[in-house]
């Protein structure tokens, strides 16, 4: 995995390079019509299953699939709005406990996940010490094994810690995660070496250069990682449905599956809600978020 | 120095591996039958001693209870579930209220789990040496469980007089040598649902709603009836309403579930032809030791079973090839083969919905043949407590709660005397769903290789649903299966 | 140099390795316990034969699931297939972040809604999208199909043809998670100094100049991040096949990873099932290692 190391390079160097040319502006309108259309398009494309999922949760039942073929405007709005699938979750299945827990899990594996991958990651890149390589190298081999193998010896670990009832079983296996390490390994090792040197010339200590330095300058990954590991947790079935055996406190991943009912026709309105239900949080944490992935005044230098 | 943090950290890291990796499973509980307390109640010393629980376990007693009193230590019994309906989540609830009222000391916790994944979540928890005392199961998978011996037999508990009520296909469902393993939960069986208004627009006969299932429609009756229901609009590349709705057991579709389609091949079989008869062969779809199917489920009878499934989708194609949930109660399907349970959906989806049951269809050549079974629960070798959760079991099946649950859910029942309390399988839909169980159901193939049989043949279904070549793939499933049930040979 | 100096720089010495030893300590701890303990497990029932219904019943039997292996054409069929998958899914999914990411970051009014799309499959289930896309792929009834009609093209098979299952899932997947990968990407734009932009533009480069000689150089570590990352949940794909195909038809869409569950669950043979997930990580161990190599001569020109 020491492969994975690439030189660092001079960056004001490399800004240097870009080699100047002149706008032209008919090219730039051009351009723009198209990528105004290239913008529609993903936008549609990506959102229409998504619309179709959030209107058919305000259908009831029996008009989900029957508007569904042939296409008309049957298929994307409900006919005759209803809130009875959403009455039905919270009321007959006890979605809203779901999906508090759903809530809790996710923020606790994600806050467990940057803070033990932000430590480890520190530790790999910025300090000195034999075998950093090495151990890198071996956290990364379980990035590789799949899930569906481990699952049962998995289980037998958690069950003799007496946790098969406990809400630390959703989040605490998954805590120390591999890709965590490996993501912010990577963006730790962008920061320039001179910062750390320049503070331990002052006399800081390892702990205070990580927490003054590295992590101020990260954030962004820092938040990558964090909504990365809130969808890991967020997104989880089958661990949970094989772990947790305390039905109080089980997520709404397999809270919506159990919506299919043994030799009878699934509550499509159930699943449809609850999905809808299980998404929107996430997206709005996005939303809140962006401002953290986004340069929004990067380009606009160059519009006027 | 630093080599030694790391060699303390390597080692660390080994130890703990070693230790989660050694971490067997805990040694399970042995069935231990609680022994009753002797501190019998001193102030009336010549009366019956009174058993804990009262009057609650006395009625128990006369349901069917044979085992030992329960114990009054502060237990939970743990129970392990699917989801259901509100309404039949409402009766669990109430009925464990009840057993816990009249047992203070007894706790009762379930875990409730979707369907889909039983079979995993049952194999993981056994694995890891934490069963539940009881459980709920799929009936097919029965005999499997009994192999593996992961079941607790109900005999040394009930009642023989409570057996004997089991409607047959149930009892021998959950039979495994001359132990019976499951309580008499619920059964199913199916018939084909129609929609009258679409068989009148179509100018067809309708076929006969009768408890007659010999003078049902054939298969082939049916195909001619499905080309004239499926209906393609003008100008359109594939048509609007079908004449039979795809599957909706399991993933929907071809090859769903061979609860569903495994009729298409048993039904070209003969039970009363005799055992090494090809017709026998394909009636019985697996040898009596459960351990061979060549002959079974590749004879040449199930090949045209089979030839007769692939022309529903690829030569007359009045069928999708693909899941389309509700088309049936949507009316994007004439005709639907579903079970008894699926008359209250269909009129939850579509109160409207002008349908008729008519019985399972048969082929010309053949006798009338359905599955039978449904889930079922049992308590589990490894039960902390069998005694109570016996007794549990025994008190959500006894009689008045049976009457009183197939009342609230309309699936049928697993005991013959339940039939007798409940008027509606008097008269139809209901009395047909009846009689298609008491006379033609029979169980999965039986023995302990039912998931191996399951999973080859939805694969070798849905790919012959899809075109592929029927009898080499018959032929291929059945070598393939042949290889994994050769665990079971004796 | 005194002793007290000596004693000073020995003392530093010390912290300096015990802040090492603190700060690792979680993630191998966490990791020795949840994963490697469990592996060292997987590992070891690849060398018996074993259900999980009954694990006291298990038989060691040395190296015989690994000789079965080299004979069972359905493994072979899964590892062709899982590459297939792989390879398609990082070839489409990186690029198409890429242009997502780089796009999103442009100043253009309405954007944020675009970027909030792209990201939004993300967020819901597979195994929720998995059924909704299987409608939509309704070989005679789907929503593509009365698209794909309405313009002149004749109605496709999709997930029920063998030419076809592998790519539709491929188009499901590359849907669903595009987003977590432009959303990767963006994190790494996010840490490039604004002063080589501004730098550059006041030098007149354009929008392609600065991504040909800015974004792409110093977004190369994150590139690689999203490639190992994406590289490695491709071959761990499971549930839209558990979903949508059931690894048919034909066989055609059983992955490695699904033909462990086939193995493990269905036909009860753990130990099998055991013995060819270690072949399949072996397999990705491989092939990360020449993504590795591969990378680095790539980008460094």
């Amino acid at each position: 995995m020491a492969a994975l190391e690439v030189e660092g390079r001079d960056l004001d160097q490399m800004a240097r390079a870009v080699p100047r040319k002149q706008p032209r502006s008919l090219r730039r309108i051009v351009a723009s019509v198209f990528l105004v259309l290239i913008m529609i398009v993903v936008t549609v494309g990506m959102l229409l299953p998504y619309e179709w999922m959030f209107t058919s949760a305000f259908k009831t039942d029996g008009e989900i699939f029957r508007y569904a073929y042939p296409i008309s405007w049957k298929t994307f709005w409900p006919p005759n709005p209803t809130l009875e699938n959403f009455v039905k979750v919270f009321r007959d299945w006890k979605f809203g406990r779901n999906l508090m827990n759903s809530v809790i899990a996710a923020l606790a594996q994600m806050s467990g996940t940057v803070v033990i991958s932000s430590l480890a990651a520190f530790a790999l890149t910025r300090m000195k010490w034999k075998g950093s390589n090495l151990v890198f190298g071996i956290i990364m081999l379980v990035a590789l094994v799949p899930f569906e193998v481990i699952m049962v010896p998995l289980y037998v670990v958690v069950r003799s810690l007496r946790l098969t009832r406990n809400f630390l079983v959703l989040f605490v296996p998954w805590i120390a995660s591999p890709f965590g390490i490996f993501q912010l390994r990577q963006a730790f090792a962008e920061i320039p070496r001179d910062f750390d040197e320049a503070a331990l010339i002052e006399g800081a200590s390892p702990f205070q250069i990580f927490w003054n330095v590295i992590l101020p300058n990260t954030k962004s990954s820092l938040v990558t990682l964090s909504l990365m590991s809130f969808l890991w947790s967020w997104n989880a079935f089958m661990w949970p449905l094989i772990a947790m055996q305390d039905v109080t406190k089980q997520v709404i991943q397999v809270a919506i599956a159990t919506f299919t009912l043994p030799y009878q026709l699934p509550e499509w309105g159930a699943i449809f809600a609850g999905a809808t239900l299980g998404t929107l949080p996430v997206l709005i944490l996005f939303v809140l978020l962006q401002r953290y992935y986004v340069r929004s005044a990067l380009m606009s230098g160059l519009k006027g | 120095m630093s080599r030694k943090h790391l060699v303390v950290a390597i080692t660390m890291l080994l130890v703990a591996a070693m230790v989660a990796g050694c971490a067997q499973p805990a040694p399970t509980a042995t069935p231990r039958p609680t022994v009753a307390p002797t501190k019998a109640p001193v102030a009336q010393p010549t009366a019956v001693p009174a058993e804990p629980g009262g009057a609650f376990m006395a009625q128990l007693r006369k349901d069917g209870y044979i085992g030992p009193a329960l114990t009054t230590e502060n237990i939970t019994l743990r129970m392990l579930r699917t989801s259901r309906q509100a309404y039949e989540e409402a009766l669990y609830k109430r009925w464990n209220e009840e057993f816990m009222a009249a047992f203070p000391n007894i706790k009762i916790e379930e875990e409730v789990i979707p369907f889909g994944d039983l079979f995993q979540k049952i194999q993981v928890i056994i694995a890891g040496g934490s069963p539940p005392d009881a459980m709920i199961i799929d009936g097919p998978f029965v005999k499997s469980y009994c192999y593996f011996d992961i079941l607790a037999p109900l005999n040394t508990h009930v009642a023989a007089e409570y057996l004997a009520d089991y409607v047959p296909a149930t009892f021998e469902e959950h039979t495994c040598g001359d132990m019976i393993y499951a309580f008499p939960h619920q059964q199913a069986s199916c018939a084909i649902f129609f929609n009258r208004d679409k068989f009148v627009a179509a100018g067809l006969e309708r076929p006969p709603e009768t408890t007659d299932i010999n003078a049902g429609w054939t298969w082939e009756q049916f195909m001619e009836a499905w080309k004239k229901l499926t209906v393609t609009p003008a100008g359109a590349a594939a048509p609007d309403v079908w004449g039979l709705a795809p599957s909706e057991f399991g993933a929907g579709g071809v090859g769903s579930n061979y609860y569903l389609e495994g009729m298409y091949i048993r039904g070209k079989g003969d039970p009363k032809a005799p055992k090494d008869s090809e017709e026998w062969k394909t009636y019985a779809s697996i040898s009596e030791d459960g351990t061979d199917v060549k002959g079974y489920l590749d004879s040449d009878l199930a090949i045209e079973g089979m030839k007769f499934y692939q022309s529903i989708f690829q030569v007359e194609k009045v069928s999708p090839t693909a899941g389309m949930p509700n088309s049936f109660p949507d009316q994007r399907a004439a005709t639907v083969l579903g079970t008894d349970a699926w008359v209250k959906r269909i009129q939850a989806a579509n109160a409207s919905l002008n349908f008729g049951v008519s019985p399972i269809p048969h082929y010309s050549d053949g006798v009338p043949f359905t599955h039978g079974g449904s889930t079922t629960f049992a308590v589990t070798k490894g039960a902390k407590y069998p005694n109570e959760a016996f007794a549990l079991l025994m008190y959500w099946h006894n009689l008045k709660n049976r009457i009183e649950f197939h009342q609230v859910t309309g699936s049928l029942p697993a005991l013959i005397s339940v039939f007798a309390e409940l008027p509606y399988y008097q008269k139809l839909p209901d009395s047909l769903f009846q009689a298609t169980l008491v006379e033609f159901a029979m169980p999965r193939p039986p023995g302990p290789g039912y998931s191996q049989y399951q999973s080859v043949s939805d694969l070798a279904i849905k790919d012959i649903g899809l075109g592929a070549d029927v009898a080499s793939t018959l032929h291929a499933a059945a070598d393939e299966l042949n290889g994994y049930l050769a665990q079971f040979k004796k | 140099m005194t002793t007290t100096d000596q004693a000073l720089v020995r003392n530093r010495r010390r912290n300096y390795r015990l802040t090492i030893f603190w700060m690792m300590l979680p993630a191998i701890l966490g990791l020795a316990m949840f994963q490697y303990g469990p592996l060292v497990v997987a590992v070891r029932n690849g060398f018996f034969d074993m259900t999980l219904l009954n694990p006291e019943r298990a038989k060691f039997i040395g190296w015989a699931n690994y000789i079965k292996m080299a004979q069972d054409a359905r493994f072979w069929q899964s590892l062709r297939n899982t590459a297939i998958y792989s390879g398609g899914k990082v070839l489409l999914e990186l690029p198409f972040a890429l242009i997502l990411a780089v796009l999103s970051q442009q100043a253009i009014k309405g954007i944020g809604i675009v970027r909030t799309a792209v990201f939004a499959p993300t967020v819901t289930a597979m195994s929720t999208m998995a059924v909704i896309w299987n409608m939509m792929y309704h070989p005679q009834n789907g929503l593509f199909n009365s698209i794909l009609t309405g313009v002149g093209i004749p109605p496709q098979p999709f997930l029920t043809s063998a030419s076809q299952a592998m790519a539709s899932i491929l188009v499901l997947s590359l849907w669903k998670d595009v987003g977590s990968s432009m959303l990767i990407l963006l994190g790494g734009l996010q840490a490039i100094p604004e002063e080589f932009y501004e730098a550059s533009s006041i030098d007149g480069a354009g929008p392609w100049e600065q991504t040909r000689y800015i974004t792409l150089p110093l977004l190369r570590r994150t590139l690689l991040y999203a490639m190992v990352l994406l590289t490695v949940t491709s071959f761990k794909v499971f549930t839209p096949i558990y979903v949508m195909t059931k690894g048919g038809p034909l066989g055609v869409t059983r992955t490695t990873v699904y033909y462990v569950y086939e193995l493990g669950f269905k036909y009860l043979q753990m130990g099998y099932a055991s013995a060819v997930s270690v072949i399949l990580m072996i397999v990705m161990i491989v092939v990360a290692m020449l993504q590795n190599r591969l990378l680095r001569t790539e980008f460094e020109y």
